[in-house]
């Protein structure tokens, strides 16, 4: 192929992406290598079009959030420091351990009472069980690490059981639940970073909207605000926004009392 | 973790051209991002780390699956296709795209996979693989065409 002749436009002719694909048409109509590297994209452009995206079974899915999750839990109640020192500079690690605990004792709690299927919401089955305060502290905190690492068990069946455990908590009347506890989410400084990873994963999933009234109006671009949610680190209260667009938002911190910026200065 | 999953695998089988590997490439890879979450720092997408992420421990893998050439094949291995090959020469016998991947080099199939199969622009694909744009553009070219060649079943132009 001539090395004068811009492959990448051909490229974006076989795409569709130009604006004006006049000059990759000549191009092409000028050049067989060009033209041949037209088809080349095309093909290639129809198997993809054909294949089937791989996809998890869902015994897989569950296999592989379980092996996570124990390996998470594994490695943080063992021996080994090395493992300990990974997961001591994270706060979900040292919350999750705790959060297993409380879902298990529920999901015994389910299986004594008789449950029935559904599916698990670990924010329910926590706020059903009496609390002391670093209990709360966890389950505000780790919402959304709890919503991804279920503990999931290994065949269908222990997975329904407690299931049925959440369902029946839920029926019982749990009190008004996540949404109290939701609203601030707890961490330390040193974790912001994780954090602030973890609220931009949730805005380009369309998961947080804009908490009103926030604080700090002021100093936010409304305008080109995505979304804006509080929390609590190190016991301030923080307001995390996100602008600009879904796909790639650009994140703020600011503290709440001064609105000094806590990220991406921080 | 649920939202990106499927993406991580997918990536991941391409690359390691078997499901048990993948999903031990997977888990390998969602381990690692909540080990080093606080090596992100937001300056590019979380999506593009965590596919460098998984390319990374695909690459692990893959290098000491190859130091390992006595180990016992995982269960439910599924070797390549021999008759490839063979198929290369009847027009009536074309391999699908999984297939025809599994016959690129890995650099090339990684490339591939992630710029025309997963949709992801030249450069989200640099930082990627952490190589140039240039680097990119060139593995892709290459790629392209031996890929068509595979998938057209023609012979390979000089």
């Amino acid at each position: 192929m001539h090395e004068r002749h811009d492959l990448d436009l051909v490229a974006a002719f076989a795409r569709g992406t130009l604006e004006d694909p006049t000059p990759a048409r000549e191009l092409i109509e000028s050049c067989p290598d060009c033209a041949e590297y037209y088809e080349d994209n095309l093909l290639i452009l129809e198997a993809v079009r054909n294949d089937l995206t791989p996809r998890l079974t869902d015994l897989e899915r569950r296999r592989l959030r379980q092996s996570i999750w124990t390996e998470i839990d594994g490695s943080q109640t063992g021996p080994a420091a090395e493992r300990v020192t990974w997961r001591s500079g994270a706060w979900w690690y040292r919350m999750a351990g705790a959060v297993a605990v409380l879902a298990a004792v529920v999901a015994v709690g389910g299986v004594l009472l008789g449950g029935r299927g559904g599916d698990m919401a670990l924010e329910s089955t926590t706020a059903e069980l009496p609390r002391s305060e670093e209990e709360t502290a966890i389950a505000a905190a780790t919402t959304a690490a709890a919503d991804e690492f279920t503990p999931m068990a290994a065949d269908g069946g222990a997975s329904a059981t407690t299931a049925a455990a959440a369902d029946d908590t839920e029926q019982a009347g749990a009190p008004e639940e996540a949404t109290t506890d939701r609203a601030l989410r707890a961490f330390s400084a040193p974790d912001l970073p994780e954090v602030v990873a973890e609220f931009l994963d949730r805005v380009t999933g369309g998961e947080v909207g804009i908490e009103r009234p926030f604080a700090c109006e002021a100093e936010v671009d409304t305008e080109q605000l995505l979304a804006a949610e509080a929390a609590e680190m190190d016991g301030d209260r923080v307001w995390f926004f996100a602008f600009g667009n879904q796909e790639e938002p650009s994140v703020q911190v600011l503290r709440s009392e001064d609105c000094s910026v806590v990220y991406p200065n921080g | 973790m649920r939202r990106h999953e499927d993406r991580v695998f997918a990536v991941c089988l391409r690359i390691m051209r078997n499901r048990e590997s993948a999903l031990d490439a997977v888990q390998e890879t969602f381990l690692t991002v909540f080990r080093k979450a606080d090596q992100f720092r937001g300056d590019s997408q979380f999506s593009t780390w965590l596919y460098r992420v998984a390319v990374n421990t695909c690459y692990d893998l893959l290098r000491r699956m190859k130091r390992r050439p006595a180990d016992p094949l995982p269960e439910g291995y599924e070797p390549p296709d021999r008759r490839v090959d063979a198929a290369l020469s009847s027009v009536e016998l074309r391999p699908g795209l999984t297939t025809a991947l599994a016959s690129l080099s890995e650099e090339f199939r990684t490339t591939l996979v992630l710029a025309d199969v997963e949709g992801l622009p030249i450069g989200e694909v640099a930082e990627i693989l952490q190589v140039a744009q240039g680097t990119v553009k060139s593995r892709l070219h290459r790629a392209r065409k031996e890929l068509a060649r595979i998938l057209g079943n023609r012979e390979a132009w000089g």
